[in-house]
C-alpha cells in the first residue's frame, strides 16, 4: 500500500497506425478511445492518471500520464453470513460459517461479528495485493481498440477484424518498455512512422514521452489543435502579406485539419472572367468540391466583401516544389469551373417553363407521381396554409409562385453536376429571369432551416411553401410506410419533420400538427391512388411531428419532467405548449409552485374517490346556503379556463387555488 | 511520357509484382470492374493478383468530342490484388514515382471515398487519390460483390489512365493527349467519340435496345441454368451496356431505371453465387494453401454460405 503511492510519474503511450482515415471519423474515434482508456483505469481505481489524446489521418493515440507502478493494495471488506446462523447447537462453527472461511481462505477463528443494518454478521477484511500497472495496461489497450465503433468498418487481407481503415502499425510503451500485445494482423512495438513522403522509415520511439517531439521531428503534427492553430496563422500570414480577407468556415478547417499530418499552405488563382459565375457556384467549387477556402477583397463595399480570383490550399507536406503543387491545384480547379460555366450559359438559353415541363418526367416515388405532381400538391398545400395565416391577396400570389418554381432549378445542368446548389441555381436563375426579389430568395430558403441550428427563411411568404415541401415529403414516405425506425432514417425524414418543428416553433405560427396532417394527406389522396387509411396516416404523422417536438423542447433546455407535462394534452397548438413550457420553467423550482401543486393534487385524489357521485351531482348557486360554501362558489367561478386562455392565468389561478383549498 | 507509355511502364511495374496481365475484355464494359477478371476472381477464397487496360464506356458521358474532359469511352487502368497486402499503399505510390512523380514534388492524398455498383451488388471503402488536387486513382477495398461477402478481401486500383496523362503533359484537353510518338489522342478517338454520341443520342432504336435487353437476360439465364458462368456474365455485361445506351437517351423513366438495375443485380448476383459453387466444384485450384482450400470446399459443400 505504502510502495505504491509513491510518484505516480510513469507514461504509457498507445499509437494505432492506419491507412489514412476518413476525415470525419478521427476526432469522433480518438474521443472514444480516451473515454474507453478512462473508463477502464477508473474500474481498475486509477482516477488520477491524465489520458491526452493524439491524431492524425494515419494515427489515434493516447499518452497517459501520472500512472503509478501498482494499484494500491487494498483492504476488502466482506461480510459473511448472519451471527444466528454462525453456530451449530454446539457451539461449533457452522457449515456456513466454515464455507465462508474456506472461500476468503482465513482461519475460522478469526472471523469476528460487525453489526450491519442492525443485525449480527459474520465479517473479515481481506488484504489485497494491488496489481502491476503493465499487467493490467496489456490486457486492456487491446480492449480499447477493439471496442471502437466507426459508422463504416471494413476488412482488408485475409483478415477477420473490422476496423475505420487497415491497421498498419501498434505502438505499446511503458515509459521505454514496450507492452506486448497484438492484434490479429500486428503486434505492438516501439516503432512508429513519421509523414509518408518527408519521413517514410520507421522510427524508433526512445520514451513514452518523447512521442509529440518525435513525431514533430519527423513531420507529423500529431496534436489536432496545434495543426489547426498552424493552419489557421498560415493563412492569417497569406492574408496580411496579400492583404485580402479568407473566410474560414470551421467544418472546413477541421476537415482539412484532418487530412493533413504537416500543413502548408499556399495562395492559388484562377482566371477573373470567372468571376462572372455565381459566388455560390465558386464557393462550392473551391470549399466542397476541393476543400480550398476562398479569398475575399479587404474592402467591404455595400454588398459584403467581394471575391477575388485566388484561394488558399493546403497541403499536406512542406514548402519544397510548392509552386508545382499550386499550379497542379489552379488546372484541377480551372477544369471546373470551365465546366461550370458551360452549364452556366447553357442553362441561361432556356426558359424556366422548359425545366418545370422536364419534371413531368421525372418520378418523385415509384407510385406517387413525378416531381411535376408533387410541385403542384406543395402549391395547393402552401395556398391554403397561407389562407390560415390570413395572408392578403399579394402574398398569395407570391406564395403561389414560389412554391410553383421551387423545385426547376433540379432540372438544369449545373444542379444535376453540383446538387449541393439546389435552391441556390433557383434564386440565381429565377432573378435573371426578371422574378421578384421575394420569389427568387423564396426559392433558395424553402430549404431552410438544413439542419437543427440553420436559419429560417426570412420572408413570411417563404414559410407556406418551407412547410408544404416537408409535410408532402412526409406524407408521401409514411403513405408508403417508410417510416423512420431507430437509426434507419434514409430520406432523412426526421430532419424534415423537425423543420416543420422549427419553423412553426421559431416563427411562432398558430398551426397545429393536425392540420398539418389531414391538409396533406388530403392534398395527396386528391391527386393520388393508394389504399392507406387516412385516419390512420394522419395519426402517424401527427405522432411522428410530436416526437420531434418533445426533440425541439429538449434542445431549447427544458426539463424532461416538464416536457412530459406539456406534451400530455393532444388538445391546442405546438406554440401554446411551447408558451406553457417557458412559463413554468421559470415557477418550477419555487416552493410555492410545489405546495399548489401538491394541494391541487391531493384535493383531485379526494374527488376521484366520488367520481360517480360528482359526475352525477350538479351543483347550483341557488343551492348553496353557507355564507363561506357561497363565497368560496363564487371565488371558484371566476377562475374558470378554457382552452383560450394564457399560461400566465393557469398559473395565477393555481396559487389562487392554493390559497383557497389552505384556508379550508 | 505518352499514354502508351505509361500504360508500357504500369504493365511493367505490376508485372514485376507478380501481376498478371491480362487483356481489355472483348464484350463492352462500364468500368475495368465489369471485366470478369475483376468481378467474377473477386468471389471466393483463391488468390488473384491482376493487371489490365480496359477501355470503358459510359453512354451518357458522351460529348460528341466536343468536352475537354468527358468521353463516352475512357480508358482505366485496372489493377487487383487479392488478398489486398499489406504494403498495398506504398505499392501502389511506387507505382506513381514509375511514372515519374515524386511524392516529395508534389500533393498526393489520400481522400475518403466509396464505392458502390448496384448493378453488381458490389461495394467497397477506400480512397480518391488525389495528385496536386486531380483525382487520379480509385483505390478501393472490395467488401462485397455479387452479393457475397469478400473473403479475402481485394483491393482494386483503377487508374484513370487520360486524367493521368493529362496531369503528366500538362494538357488541359484530353483530345490533345500525345498517344504516342507524333500521334494524338484526338487523332484516334475523335471520331468515335463523335459517332458513339450521335449514335446513342440520335440514331439508337430505343425500341429495339428494350427488346435486346430482355433476350440477353432470357440468355443469360439460360447459360446459368447450365452451369455456364462466363457465358451467363458475358450476357449480364451485354444487359448492363443496352441498359446504360437506354439510360442514356432518357428512354428509362426514374421508376423503372431502379426495377432494369434489379434486374442486373438479381442475375449477376446469381453468376457470382453460381461462379462460386463452380470453383468449389474444380477445388479452387488458384489456392496455394491446400489446408485452407479443403476447408473452404468443406465448408461450401455443408451449405454454409460463404455470406455469414
Amino acid at each position: 500500500m505504502h510502495e505504491s503511492s509513491k510518484e505516480a510519474n510513469n507514461q504509457y503511450l498507445l499509437e494505432i497506425g492506419l491507412e489514412e482515415m476518413p476525415a470525419g471519423m478521427i476526432l469522433p474515434a480518438v474521443e472514444q478511445l480516451k473515454k474507453a482508456a478512462e473508463k477502464s483505469l477508473e474500474s481498475n481505481r486509477l482516477q488520477s492518471a491524465k489520458v491526452q489524446p493524439f491524431s492524425s489521418p494515419r494515427r489515434l493515440a493516447l499518452l497517459i500520464s501520472e500512472l503509478p507502478e501498482k494499484q494500491e493494495d487494498r483492504i476488502e471488506e466482506l461480510k459473511g453470513p448472519p451471527a444466528s446462523i454462525a453456530r451449530d447447537q454446539d457451539g461449533a462453527w457452522s457449515k456456513a460459517a466454515l464455507g465462508f472461511a474456506k472461500k476468503n481462505g482465513i482461519e475460522p477463528d478469526s472471523l469476528e461479528l460487525r453489526n450491519f443494518d442492525g443485525r449480527d454478521y459474520l465479517y473479515t477484511a481481506k488484504n489485497v495485493q494491488g496489481a502491476s500497472l503493465k499487467d493490467i495496461l496489456k490486457q486492456e489497450a487491446p480492449e480499447w481498440i477493439k471496442g471502437l465503433n466507426f459508422p463504416k468498418n471494413m476488412r482488408w487481407g485475409d483478415y477477420k477484424m473490422r476496423f475505420a481503415r487497415p491497421v498498419r502499425w501498434l505502438v505499446s510503451l511503458w515509459n521505454e518498455e514496450v507492452l506486448h500485445f497484438s492484434l490479429e494482423m500486428v503486434e505492438a512495438g516501439k516503432h512508429t512512422l513519421g509523414h509518408r513522403f518527408l519521413s517514410p522509415k520507421p522510427s524508433e520511439l526512445l520514451h513514452a514521452q518523447d512521442y509529440h517531439s518525435h513525431l514533430h521531428k519527423h513531420f507529423v503534427e500529431a496534436d489536432f489543435n496545434n495543426r489547426r492553430n498552424e493552419i489557421l496563422s498560415q493563412i492569417r500570414e497569406l492574408e496580411s502579406k496579400h492583404d485580402c480577407k479568407v473566410e474560414i468556415a470551421d467544418d472546413l478547417l477541421e476537415e482539412v485539419t484532418n487530412l493533413v499530418e504537416w500543413p502548408q499552405a499556399m495562395m492559388g488563382g484562377y482566371d477573373e472572367n470567372f468571376l462572372g459565375l455565381p459566388e455560390s457556384v465558386l464557393v462550392t467549387s473551391m470549399a466542397v468540391h476541393q476543400r480550398y477556402f476562398p479569398v475575399y477583397s479587404n474592402q467591404t463595399d455595400s454588398g459584403g466583401n467581394k471575391l477575388l480570383p485566388q484561394f488558399i490550399a493546403i497541403r499536406n507536406g512542406n514548402e519544397q516544389h510548392l509552386e508545382t503543387v499550386c499550379q497542379g491545384n489552379e488546372r484541377v480547379l480551372r477544369a471546373r469551373l470551365s465546366d461550370a460555366r458551360f452549364f452556366y450559359e447553357e442553362d441561361q438559353k432556356k426558359p424556366l417553363q422548359h425545366f418545370q415541363e422536364l419534371l413531368e418526367r421525372v418520378v418523385f416515388f415509384q407510385k406517387r407521381g413525378s416531381q411535376h405532381e408533387r410541385v403542384q400538391r406543395i402549391q395547393t398545400l402552401s395556398l391554403k396554409l397561407g389562407e390560415m395565416l390570413q395572408f392578403n391577396e399579394e402574398e398569395l400570389q407570391k406564395v403561389k409562385r414560389i412554391a410553383e418554381l421551387c423545385k426547376f432549378d433540379l432540372q438544369t445542368q449545373m444542379v444535376y453536376e453540383f446538387p449541393e446548389l439546389q435552391g441556390m441555381m433557383g434564386e440565381v436563375y429565377s432573378a435573371l429571369k426578371g422574378e421578384e426579389s421575394q420569389v427568387s430568395r423564396g426559392i433558395r430558403e424553402h430549404y431552410f432551416p438544413r439542419t437543427s441550428g440553420d436559419s429560417l427563411p426570412s420572408d413570411q411568404v417563404t414559410l407556406p411553401v418551407a412547410l408544404a415541401d416537408r409535410m408532402d415529403m412526409l406524407s408521401v414516405a409514411f403513405s408508403l410506410k417508410m417510416i423512420p425506425s431507430g437509426s434507419a432514417d434514409p430520406y432523412a425524414l426526421r430532419r424534415m419533420a423537425q423543420g416543420v418543428v422549427q419553423i412553426v416553433l421559431g416563427k411562432q405560427l398558430p398551426l397545429g400538427w393536425e392540420e398539418f396532417s389531414s391538409l396533406s394527406v388530403q392534398i395527396l389522396r386528391d391527386q393520388q391512388e393508394f389504399t392507406n387509411e387516412p385516419e390512420i396516416l394522419e395519426k402517424q404523422l401527427v405522432n411522428f411531428l410530436n416526437q420531434r417536438e418533445r426533440w425541439y423542447l429538449q434542445e431549447k433546455g427544458f426539463r424532461h419532467d416538464l416536457i412530459d407535462a406539456v406534451l400530455k394534452p393532444t388538445s391546442g397548438t405546438p406554440l401554446n405548449r411551447l408558451n406553457f413550457a417557458s412559463t413554468l420553467s421559470e415557477d418550477l423550482n419555487l416552493p410555492e409552485f410545489k405546495k399548489s401543486v401538491e394541494a391541487v393534487v391531493r384535493a383531485i385524489n379526494i374527488t376521484n374517490k366520488y367520481a360517480e357521485e360528482s359526475q352525477a351531482a350538479k351543483l347550483e348557486e341557488a343551492s348553496l346556503t353557507h355564507e363561506a360554501e357561497l363565497a368560496l362558489y363564487q371565488a371558484l367561478e371566476a377562475m374558470a379556463l378554457d382552452s383560450e386562455s394564457s399560461p400566465q392565468q393557469y398559473l395565477k389561478t393555481l396559487y389562487q387555488l392554493f390559497v383557497i383549498l389552505n384556508a379550508g | 511520357m505518352s499514354l502508351q507509355n505509361i500504360i508500357m511502364a504500369l504493365h511493367d511495374y505490376w508485372n514485376r509484382h507478380g501481376c498478371l496481365l491480362m487483356n481489355p475484355y472483348d464484350v463492352e464494359t462500364g468500368a475495368g470492374t465489369m471485366n470478369p477478371m475483376t468481378t467474377l476472381r473477386a468471389v471466393g477464397p483463391e488468390e488473384w493478383n491482376v493487371a489490365y487496360v480496359e477501355p470503358s464506356r459510359r453512354p451518357s458521358d458522351g460529348r460528341y468530342g466536343e468536352n475537354p474532359n468527358r468521353l463516352y469511352q475512357h480508358l482505366q487502368y485496372q489493377v487487383i490484388l487479392k488478398p489486398s497486402p499489406d504494403n498495398v499503399e506504398e505499392l501502389y505510390l511506387k507505382s506513381l514515382e514509375e511514372l515519374g512523380v515524386d511524392p516529395l514534388q508534389h500533393d498526393i492524398r489520400f481522400v475518403e471515398d466509396n464505392w458502390e455498383a448496384p448493378t453488381l451488388g458490389a461495394w467497397g471503402l477506400g480512397w480518391e487519390i488525389w495528385l496536386d488536387g486531380m483525382e487520379i486513382t480509385q483505390f478501393t477495398y472490395f467488401q462485397q460483390v455479387g452479393g457475397l461477402e469478400c473473403h479475402p478481401v481485394s483491393a482494386e486500383l483503377t487508374y484513370g489512365l487520360e486524367r493521368l496523362a493529362m496531369y503528366l503533359q500538362q494538357v488541359e484537353n484530353v483530345f490533345d493527349l500525345e498517344y504516342t510518338n507524333g500521334v494524338s489522342y484526338g487523332a484516334i478517338f475523335k471520331q468515335p467519340e463523335y459517332e458513339h454520341s450521335k449514335y446513342t443520342f440520335e440514331i439508337a432504336d430505343t425500341g429495339k435496345l428494350f427488346d435486346w435487353f430482355n433476350e440477353f437476360e432470357i440468355e443469360s439465364r439460360k447459360a446459368l441454368d447450365a452451369d455456364l458462368v462466363f457465358p451467363a456474365y458475358d450476357y449480364v455485361l451485354k444487359c448492363s451496356h443496352v441498359f446504360n445506351q437506354l439510360d442514356a437517351a432518357n428512354a428509362i423513366s426514374v421508376s423503372a431505371r431502379a426495377s432494369y438495375i434489379a434486374r442486373v443485380r438479381t442475375l449477376a448476383q446469381d453468376v457470382a453465387r453460381q461462379f462460386l459453387e463452380e470453383r468449389r466444384k474444380l477445388e479452387f485450384p488458384l489456392m496455394k494453401d491446400r489446408v485452407a482450400a479443403q476447408t473452404w470446399i468443406e465448408s461450401l459443400s455443408s451449405g454454409e454460405s460463404s455470406t455469414s
